[in-house]
């Protein structure tokens, strides 16, 4: 745990520790609706919120075509498209409030997944041990998403510079190798 | 691809072509190869612990 956060900055204080699965930092291509699903959800969500959209990760949870079956038969689980609701819930995405609809009211880099965007700044806040088990082959999470919390986990350097090659007092003392 | 120095406090563990971390057990020995592959990564991390 990052003790010099406050706690309200913190990821869950009291875990010492875990095995991480497949985490949904980042969502596969594949699985991802078109931009402009989004933008209908987003749009919608004030008074649709329950309506089923998105195929999302529909028939790609696994490489064995049983497990599909299996969850399909299994009358516990929802088997219809991804709620509005619920997918800009996973992603994090503001919902208009009072019924009122704006339209096209995000720009793209707003409506890219606020909430993948806020975990992502904060993985460096993760300081506990862990091992993450992630397979590449992943059709739902990306396993780009788990890389990116390793590297930023095990960084020491958690200061990030953004840096402008129109600056002439920087390119005085960086090596041109250095940039990337 | 990201390698991890083994032993170290944070580590992760990338599956070729595995899509999803599911541990079911298989029908057969070979059918549980992929479980048996990470639950033996679970292990090893935990003994290094």
């Amino acid at each position: 745990m990052d003790t010099e956060l406050p706690v309200s900055e913190s990821f869950r204080p009291t875990l010492s520790g875990g095995m991480i699965l497949c985490p949904m930092l980042a969502i596969s291509p594949e699985t991802r609706p078109p931009y402009l699903i989004e933008l209908i959800a987003r749009t919608i969500s004030s008074f649709a919120s329950a309506l089923p959209l998105a195929a999302a990760n529909k028939g790609k949870n696994s490489e064995d075509p049983t497990v599909e079956q299996q969850f399909e038969m299994d009358p516990q689980t929802y088997h219809g498209k991804l709620r509005v609701g619920t997918g800009l819930g996973i992603l994090q995405v503001r919902l208009i409030p009072n019924f009122r609809v704006r339209l096209f009211p995000l720009t793209l880099l707003e409506f890219l997944a606020q909430g993948l965007i806020d975990i992502n700044t904060k993985m460096n806040h993760l300081k506990v041990p862990f091992l993450i088990c992630h397979g590449t082959g992943d059709r739902v999470t990306s396993y780009h998403g788990s890389e990116k919390l390793y590297r930023e986990a095990v960084s020491t350097d958690k200061v990030r510079f953004r840096l402008s090659r129109s600056d002439p007092a920087i390119w005085k003392h960086a090596d041109n190798s250095t940039w990337i | 691809m990201l390698i991890t120095p083994r032993g170290s406090e944070q580590e992760i563990k990338l599956f070729p072509g595995y899509e999803h971390i599911l541990l079911r057990k298989g029908r057969d020995e070979k059918d549980d190869e992929r479980r048996q592959n990470v639950l033996n990564e679970m292990l090893g991390w935990m003994n290094r612990r």
